[in-house]
């Protein structure tokens, strides 16, 4: 008896003492589980409070089919919570494997559903877990802007790659009791772990009426004029901030599991094109800063002019003779232009498109931004005769946005700004961090700029086929009618058709940029990009209650 | 020697026995009954102690598990809220809304009209500063300068509110 005895009390002090931590682990991991906390991933909105992206929740629920004795009944009962058939149920119920998924996907509110049935007896052995979901209310609203975050919850393209880090937030751990089959937790204590630290919301430059009037128009143009595809981009000349970017074809964001990867890729920033005669606009600017031509010079278009040994004509072949700045630019005329640059000559030529921000990063904050490609005297590549083509936007690679931002220059009285496209950040302490608008250089005088917006403007009044005019408002741009380079020379058949521009005139508020990727009913900029460019206008005109130019006149 | 040896042992034993009997009899000299006290008094501590404490760390178990239903009930809150926030957004969206607008008959406007309102004079720099040249954007006037100041007479005076100074002064005061 005493022998018993004192072996049982050796063998529990043993487990007691000698033991103790191991079977206490065992014991812990047999009760205790540890769940990922997942962290909320930022919502990301519009200026005027629109929620482009935010983090919604679904249920995944697991069944035990050994552990069920009545899955018809089961079956019954569940199959309305989780959106399933009672077929399909019965047949996941009645499956031989220990653990079957039922759902990926059930909605919000099986969470509740599912926890009433369990404590009224009705189900059992059926485990639900709540994920979260990237989530897009406006579908294809700014699809291009905002990118997409996957099923891993990782950002890609747009603001969701560039600001993965900040949305993302990050995911805890977190220990507590579970069930016997240890996947259900109970209540029986407070968590212990680390928390889930939520993701940080942005607010976007972007306004979201605008954005949608950008959609429309270019969605609307591209399919009037049977065109490939299209970008329209509108900033704020002052600050740098993107207000509109849209892209035609937009993807459905939500639905970025089974659409094409590329087709999430921004052209506005990651496709770059040869600009065409837009680029006569910078030239012209180039050309009067450096004050090799003056506000009234009036230079002699022959028809042609022989460049690097390359002869360069105007589109259509014809020459005007004596031309003023504002004809050469109503006649977008490749001589005048070419002559331009040749008075500016190479080097300053190059170095005014290099403080333009042409062939390097805007380091605008979107993820896949590429520099675009200016060839330079001396690098090997550069020919005398390119300083003739590229005066006119051939031979050069510029994307979308930085076309839009040099125009932006000329609006801006000289100042480059750098674009961008998040307004400020709201942390979950609630603190927020405004992103402010930062003038990276001077490029031109004042006096320069507003010679070139003098100029542009009285062209496109002078302009009978230019449908960029708008009632009511000065307008400046210039349109661009581009070949499109293939390998060994350019696209016999296509263009891209395009109008870079601001308004009002005397105080520009919109700097925007039309382009039209091979349009078949018009290939002309004039007719194709221009018309988009005034409906767009004219609708910001509207919304933001910009009065008209004799208006405004009267109140000042 | 070995006499000696017996002797001391003798002595020792003697020793031993005195002092036992010394306890013994303080021992029985102490109040027996004092003695249960004590040990009574002591156990009713321990059971006092041992319920104090089976009862609060009950009661933090109970409260432990009413924090983490509640916990699960703001998290479950938090979930259909988020769903109610997207399903709002996705009808508030731009597109949604024109869509909208436009079964109802609704149509962008073709014309906007300026009226000229010769009898209120809003000071230009408050009423569009954004659309105005800097430097034409500080000192913007409180208040509105009327023309014309008969309308809001009359209508206070129809409201019996007496002359339009004697309310201004009222409300500004």
């Amino acid at each position: 008896m005493v022998a018993a005895a004192l072996v049982i009390t050796v063998r529990l002090g043993y487990w007691q003492m000698v033991r103790h931590d191991d079977l206490n682990k065992l014991a812990l991991n047999l009760r205790e589980r540890t769940i990922t906390d997942y962290a909320r991933r930022g919502d990301i909105l519009t200026g005027d409070g629109v929620l482009l992206a935010t983090d919604i929740y679904s249920y995944e629920v697991a069944a035990h089919p050994k552990l069920i004795d009545n899955p018809k009944e089961q079956a019954q009962v569940l199959a309305p919570v989780l959106n399933l058939s009672e077929a399909e149920l019965v047949q996941k119920l009645s499956s031989q494997e220990s653990t079957v998924m039922l759902t990926l996907n059930a909605p919000v509110n099986a969470g509740k559903e599912l926890t009433a049935l369990r404590n009224a007896g009705k189900i059992g052995a059926i485990d639900f877990i709540a994920k979260p979901n990237r989530r897009y209310p406006g579908s294809s609203l700014a699809a291009h802007v905002i990118g997409f975050a996957s099923a891993s919850r990782e950002g890609a393209y747009g603001v969701e790659q560039y600001y993965d880090e900040i949305l993302r937030g990050r995911d805890g751990q977190i220990r507590a009791e579970a069930d016997a089959i240890g996947d259900e937790t109970l209540p029986f204590d407070l968590p212990q772990g680390s928390p889930a630290f939520d993701g940080s919301s942005i607010v976007l430059t972007l306004n979201s009426a605008i954005q949608n009037i950008a959609e429309r128009e270019l969605a609307r143009g591209v399919q009037e004029f049977n065109a490939k595809s299209g970008q329209i981009l509108i900033l704020e000349p002052r600050t740098g901030k993107i207000l509109a970017l849209a892209s035609f074809p937009a993807p459905d964001v939500n639905a970025f599991a089974t659409t094409k990867i590329d087709a999430y890729a921004d052209p506005v920033v990651s496709l770059p094109y040869e600009p065409g005669s837009v680029f006569k606009a910078i030239t012209l600017a180039t050309g009067l800063d450096s004050g090799k031509i003056s506000r009234g010079v009036v230079l002699n278009d022959p028809g042609a002019v022989i460049i690097g040994g390359r002869t360069i004509y105007n589109s259509d072949r014809r020459g005007y003779g004596n031309v003023d700045l504002v004809t050469a630019m109503a006649k977008s005329l490749n001589v005048i232009a070419s002559k331009i640059a040749l008075a500016t000559g190479a080097k300053t030529f190059y170095q005014y498109l290099h403080d333009f921000g042409f062939g390097s990063l805007s380091n605008v904050d979107l993820a896949g931004e590429i520099p675009g490609t200016v060839k330079n005297p001396g690098d090997g590549i550069w020919y005398e005769s390119d300083l003739g083509t590229n005066s006119f936007g051939q031979g050069i690679a510029t994307t979308p946005l930085q076309m839009a931002n040099a125009l932006a220059v000329i609006a801006n009285g000289g100042n480059l700004m750098r674009p961008y496209i998040v307004d400020r950040i709201i942390h979950p302490d609630g603190s927020v961090e405004v992103r402010s608008p930062r003038v990276l250089r001077r490029v031109l005088k004042p006096e320069t700029a507003n010679a070139v917006t003098d100029i542009l403007s009285k062209s496109i009044l002078t302009e009978s086929t230019n449908k960029a005019n708008l009632p009511g408002y000065k307008i400046t741009g210039k349109t661009g009618t581009a070949q499109i380079p293939v390998p060994g020379g350019y696209d016999p058949k296509w263009t891209i058709a395009s109008f870079g521009g601001y308004f009002p005139a005397d105080n520009p508020q919109y700097v925007i940029l039309v382009k039209i990727d091979r349009p078949q009913k018009s290939p002309w900029g004039s007719q194709v990009a221009s018309p988009i460019f005034a409906a767009v206008a004219q609708q910001i005109a509207q919304l933001t209650g910009l009065p008209p130019d004799d208006v405004r006149n009267k109140i000042k | 020697m070995k006499r000696i040896l017996a002797r001391w042992r003798e002595r020792i034993e003697t020793k031993y026995q005195e002092l036992v009997e010394q306890a013994r009899a303080r021992w029985e000299t102490l109040p027996s009954f004092g003695t249960m006290r004590i040990a009574l008094a002591a156990l009713m501590a321990f059971i006092f102690f041992a319920l104090v404490y089976l009862m609060q760390s009950s009661n933090a178990a109970l409260i432990a598990r009413d924090l983490r239903v509640k916990q699960l009930k703001i998290q479950e809150i938090e979930r259909e809220n988020a769903q109610l926030r997207y399903e709002i957004a996705a009808l508030a969206s731009p597109s949604a809304i024109e869509q909208r607008a436009r079964k109802l008959g609704l149509a962008p406007a073709k014309r906007v009209v300026y009226a000229e309102m010769p009898w209120i004079q809003p000071p230009p720099n408050e009423l569009m500063p954004a659309f105005l040249p800097e430097g034409n954007t500080d000192a913007a006037p409180q208040v509105y300068e009327t023309t014309d100041a008969s309308v809001w007479e009359e209508l206070l005076s129809v409201l019996g509110l007496g002359n339009l100074s004697d309310y201004v002064n009222a409300q500004t005061r």
